[in-house]
């Protein structure tokens, strides 16, 4: 039998000549929660689009439990592979119900009142139960995010019934939120993972991504650095060659400046804090 | 926050508004063929020759076969000749002209995209034009392969390929840039219409001299040749358009999204350029250019039963129909005994709805 993870081989997405994504060799195993980090435009959102089967690789494998993910057809990959955008580009005057029961619009999926259950579930999870008749155009830009978030719980409503390998792929779904919906919404994903689900989110705050993270994978120029458990990627030497700039971990910045972290670790199945 | 706290306490600070006001689904099923029949019923019964509805039974009675005088005879060939084919046509020309406007602004994500106003409309006039100018000589062949349904193809081919240099245009850099395709739509219409106005200028085709027919759209030719010509593109409207209510609903969240949803976003691409071009071309076709139906109609449609293209496709269709069914209407009796072209009726109504929209979300 084959083994059930997303699997790619020297990966590598270039326009006109230039990589944008090269000798990317990576596993995404069902049951763990990877976060990719790294400077701007060091190929995180490429890879994840790549990853989630938009974008063509120019030259590399990717297969997904074995099988070529070119060779999935979109309506059978979506059944098994949702994607949390950085942000919409809509502008069309749908209610939030809506926009999540659009999740569930996927060739083979029910549209009826099971869908309207997952959709409030959905909902709920990302703590907009109360806004589904709300105009998805009169929201703020954190709780649009939070929409797509629940479209995307919604879309994989029944993922515990996939045989094989489910992904959720997340480019930067805390960008908008405040500091009490980036745990939340990192918290509900996580669950799902410990549950099985394979979930792969860019992230920009480190913290996070180091209290959230089985697994990172440190990206710089279009090239993968390492991959590992956050407390070996996350030392100071590693960060301040990627980043540029001199990081420390563990260190209150200088005194009487005020350090603010979020105190979150051990949310449910995780005991590593 | 400790970690066991309930966590949505943040997302019901603000108090949830009630649902937008849309009317009921029942109401709009049973008023909206309501409207319709009105509409018809108007469309039939006025006209400047003053023969009203009740020559009706007097007609039907001599159609199946009953005495005929010289009265009766003029009366059927008004209703059933001329204004019975008239109704069929602006029907035809609303709905398509519709259901084209709408199925452009859900693939270009903009409720402004308009047939009309990107200039698909005046590349299937231009072809259309074409074909009558040129029927004696270089494009003789053309109505010998097609028949009558020789000026329905043509436009559906000019309006095809409008549309399909629009969307390389825009699509240029990637992703498709919604100010480079009004600008360059406008910039094709414009080269369009000027080929039609040069065709028309060294022409002496008799219905080539009246260009306002063309430019200003009116459906004072209708008859039965007509009515059989677009029935084709009527039929094909009506099996394919249901189909792409789902890409239609994706797309409005972006071609990426919409791929993640498990559409095939080229293939839908592609089947929606093809049915926006036929739409365009049969209806430009038998009425010239009708312009802002394609915008004013789906907007309305989507005040009525918001953005879900299960209920704005129908609704569009049935609502421009009717729309210009009753700007028919008025472009009959408002100059009687003359008649207005249509087009200068539905700008009236359409320019300050376009307006309104540009003002209150931008381009």
């Amino acid at each position: 039998m084959k083994p059930r993870m997303l699997h790619t081989r020297s990966l590598r997405y270039a326009i006109g000549g230039q990589a944008l994504v090269d000798e990317a060799s990576l596993k995404v195993e069902p049951g763990s929660l990877t976060v990719v980090v790294g400077p701007n435009g060091a190929g995180k959102t490429t890879l994840v689009r790549l990853l989630s089967g938009e974008l063509r690789p120019t030259s590399g494998d990717l297969t997904l439990d074995g099988r070529p993910l070119r060779a999935i057809p979109a309506p059978e990959l979506a059944l098994r592979r949702a994607v949390v955008p950085q942000a919409a580009q809509l502008t069309f005057a749908f209610t939030v119900e809506e926009v999540v029961l659009l999740g569930r619009t996927v060739p083979g999926l029910d549209d009826s009142e099971r869908a309207r259950g997952l959709c409030r579930t959905a909902l709920e999870r990302v703590g907009l139960l109360d806004f589904a008749g709300r105009l998805y155009t009169e929201l703020s830009g954190g709780e649009r995010q939070r929409v797509h978030l629940a479209r995307a719980f919604a879309q994989l409503g029944h993922w515990r019934r996939n045989e094989g390998t489910t992904l959720l792929f997340l480019d930067e779904p805390t960008s908008n939120l405040d500091l009490a919906h980036q745990l939340s919404i990192l918290r509900e994903v996580r669950k799902d993972a410990a549950d099985g689900l394979a979930v792969v989110a860019v992230l920009h705050d480190l913290n996070l991504a180091s209290c959230f993270a089985d697994r990172v994978i440190l990206m710089s120029a279009g090239r993968v650095v390492r991959v590992g458990p956050p407390r070996e990627i996350f030392s100071d030497e590693l960060l301040s060659t990627v980043f540029g700039c001199v990081v420390r971990a563990n260190v209150q910045p200088a005194p009487h400046v005020p350090f603010v972290l979020p105190q979150v670790c051990g949310g449910p199945g995780r005991t590593n804090a | 926050m400790s970690p066991a706290a309930p966590w949505p306490l943040a997302g019901s600070l603000r108090p949830p508004r009630a649902m937008p006001r849309r009317p009921s689904g029942t109401v709009l099923l049973v008023v909206s063929p309501c409207v319709l029949a009105a509409t018809m019923i108007t469309s039939l019964a006025v006209g400047p020759t003053g023969i009203s509805l009740d020559a009706l039974p007097a007609v039907l009675w001599a159609m199946a076969g009953g005495t005929v005088d010289a009265e009766v005879a003029t009366e059927r060939l008004v209703l059933v000749d001329l204004r019975l084919p008239r109704t069929l046509i602006g029907l035809f020309v609303g709905a398509s002209l519709a259901l084209a406007g709408a199925m452009m602004q859900g693939m270009f994500r903009n409720p402004l995209a308009d047939p009309g106003l990107i200039g698909v409309s005046a590349g299937a006039a231009l072809a259309a034009i074409s074909t009558i100018a040129l029927s004696d000589t270089v494009l003789s062949f053309w109505p010998a392969i097609f028949g009558i349904h020789a000026l329905p193809v043509a436009a559906f081919l000019g309006g095809l390929a409008t549309t399909f240099l629009l969307v390389l245009v825009a699509n240029r850099s990637g992703g498709l840039m919604i100010g480079t395709l009004l600008l360059a739509g406008i910039a094709f219409g414009a080269l369009a219409n000027a080929g039609s106005g040069l065709l028309a200028y060294l022409s002496n085709g008799r219905e080539l001299r009246d260009l306002t027919l063309w430019s200003l759209g009116s459906l004072s030719g209708a008859n039965w040749d007509k009515v059989t010509a677009v029935v084709p593109f009527a039929l094909l409207l009506a099996v394919f358009t249901p189909a792409m209510v789902r890409a239609l609903n994706g797309l409005l969240l972006g071609e990426a999204e919409a791929f993640h949803l498990g559409i095939h976003v080229e293939r839908a691409k592609r089947i929606l350029v093809t049915l926006t071009a036929a739409a365009v071309g049969a209806a430009v076709a038998v009425a010239g250019v009708i312009g802002f139906v394609g915008i004013v109609v789906p907007h309305f449609a989507r005040l009525l039963t918001g953005p879900d293209h299960r209920f704005v496709l129908p609704a569009s269709a049935l609502f421009g129909g009717v729309i210009v069914l009753a700007a028919d209407v008025i472009a009959r009796i408002i100059v009687q005994p003359a008649e207005l072209p249509i087009g200068i009726v539905m700008a009236g109504i359409g320019a300050p709805v376009f307006l309104h929209l540009v003002l209150r979300r931008g381009v």
